[in-house]
């Protein structure tokens, strides 16, 4: 079966509304009802981010929620992926230019997946959860690499100074 | 590779270790037969280390969690005791292998305790209608709110512990007959689970209430049963 | 259960046999609200 591929680890989702009308909200809890069974996937709705793999958030994200979304963000630990569901939160959708937000959910966190549509369907969902497991997986793999440098750091006045260096790393720099 | 492990302070992971590995403890003396007190206790003494754990933190979930599962210890920690008592009446010693070698099975001798471990295993378990402790969308995720990593593998671990403990007290009930015991746990299973699918989370005044006025009085009516040998 | 190593065997995995429960009890908590549920994993695509 093709779903196999993405049975390896069973992720934990963390949902986050970020001020937005609650239509992707109860789509999401669609996912986790009889008919899109989001528990095939080994996937648990855990509402506790220092627990949590995948962050789904909806909504635009309002300037009273964002000082909450980053700390969200910054409690779970350290392979994690963000999924952005509905254009509210991909782009600012209907409210991209009001005075009480500014378009995207990516303005603030990196996002790792965009799911469109407004009220996105719950097998987009599924299709952009399924597409965060392999990114998580990637993640996880990117954990285990080391950096290699091309110079060794400078010693100035016997203290290591490495915020040169710091700059020049690309992310086409890590090598496996 | 896991995930990165992030530890609020070094004691509060430590008692969430000590928290494991007391309650294997525990569940290895109620399997090689010992003291039911000492097992009681042991048991007693793994909740009350993580109930320190939530409360060595600044989070307000974790204090609230912590509170909630203080009230359940309050809410089944006398039954059992009392069951164990009725076991003492019943076999003459505390011992657990007195329970195991008994030939006619200690349900019939003392049904009423099994009700009153039936009305507390909930409690226990964290099931559904008095799962105050964790109520899962509820307060966030109670005392094992702030652990992650590794550290939350420990916690997660002695939740499975915690269902073999509470089978193994209803395979007791048993006796020496294991077909019974193996019978008795298949019911209790799916007892536990239809109760946690159709029924709703009571307020935790309504479970103390439930287990202090129901379930206690159904084991003492039980202990006096046994006392006086009337079954 | 009077023999010692049955004993030490139910000891040593305890943790598995918890783990058994809690799978199966997932998995028949998802049967009774008409879900499919998790699937039992092949122990071999863990490692």
């Amino acid at each position: 079966m093709k779903l196999n591929k993405y049975r390896k680890k069973s992720p934990w989702i963390l949902h986050y509304n970020a001020g937005g009308c609650n239509g992707c909200d109860i789509e999401i809890l669609a996912c986790l009802g009889p008919k899109y069974d989001i528990e095939r996937f080994g996937m648990i709705n855990s509402g506790n981010p220092k627990q949590a793999d995948i962050m789904l958030v909806t909504g635009p994200v309002t300037k009273r929620s964002r000082e909450r979304l980053v700390d969200i963000y910054s409690q779970m630990p350290e392979p994690k992926v963000v999924v952005a569901c509905g254009s509210c939160t991909c782009t600012g959708g209907v409210f991209r230019g009001m005075y009480n937000c500014e378009g995207g959910v990516d303005q603030y966190i990196p996002v790792d997946v965009y799911v469109p549509g407004c009220g996105c369907r719950p097998e987009q969902i599924i299709a952009g959860v399924v597409e965060a497991l392999a990114k998580l997986e990637q993640k996880t793999k990117d954990i285990e690499k080391s950096i290699r440098l091309d110079r060794s750091p400078q010693i100035n006045n016997g203290q290591m100074d490495r915020r040169e260096i710091a700059v020049e790393i690309a992310p086409g720099k890590v090598f496996g | 590779m896991d995930k990165r492990k992030m530890i609020v302070h070094s004691t509060h992971a430590f008692l969430g270790i000590v928290h494991f590995i007391s309650l294997w403890f525990a569940l290895a003396i109620l399997i090689t037969g010992g003291d039911f007190i000492l097992v009681i206790f042991l048991h007693l003494l793994s909740t009350a280390v993580i109930i320190l754990a939530g409360f060595s933190t600044h989070s307000i979930f974790s204090h609230l969690g912590a509170n909630r599962t203080a009230i359940s210890i309050l809410a089944y920690e006398p039954v059992l005791v009392i069951i164990a008592i009725s076991a003492f009446m019943l076999t003459g010693s505390f011992d657990i292998s007195a329970l195991y070698a008994s030939e006619v099975p200690p349900l019939y001798k003392m049904p009423l305790a099994f009700i009153a471990l039936l009305l507390i295993l909930p409690v226990k378990l964290k099931k559904s209608p008095f799962d105050v402790g964790e109520a899962h969308q509820e307060v966030v995720g109670g005392v094992e709110l702030e652990y992650s990593g590794i550290f939350y593998e420990a916690i997660y671990t002695a939740k499975w512990l915690d269902y073999v403990f509470c089978y193994l007290l209803v395979f007791l009930f048993g006796g020496s007959n294991i077909w019974l015991g193996l019978i008795l746990v298949v019911l209790t299973f799916i007892y536990i689970n239809a109760l946690d699918n159709s029924t709703a989370r009571v307020s935790y005044k309504q479970m103390l209430r439930f287990c202090l006025w129901v379930a206690l009085p159904l084991a003492f009516a039980n202990l006096l049963l046994t006392m006086f040998n009337i079954l | 259960m009077n023999n010692i190593v049955v004993q030490i065997i139910l000891i040593v995995l305890a943790p598995f046999l918890g783990g058994l429960i809690y799978g199966i009890e997932r998995k028949v908590k998802a049967r009774m609200q008409r879900r499919i549920g998790p699937l039992f994993f092949n122990l071999s695509m863990t490692f």
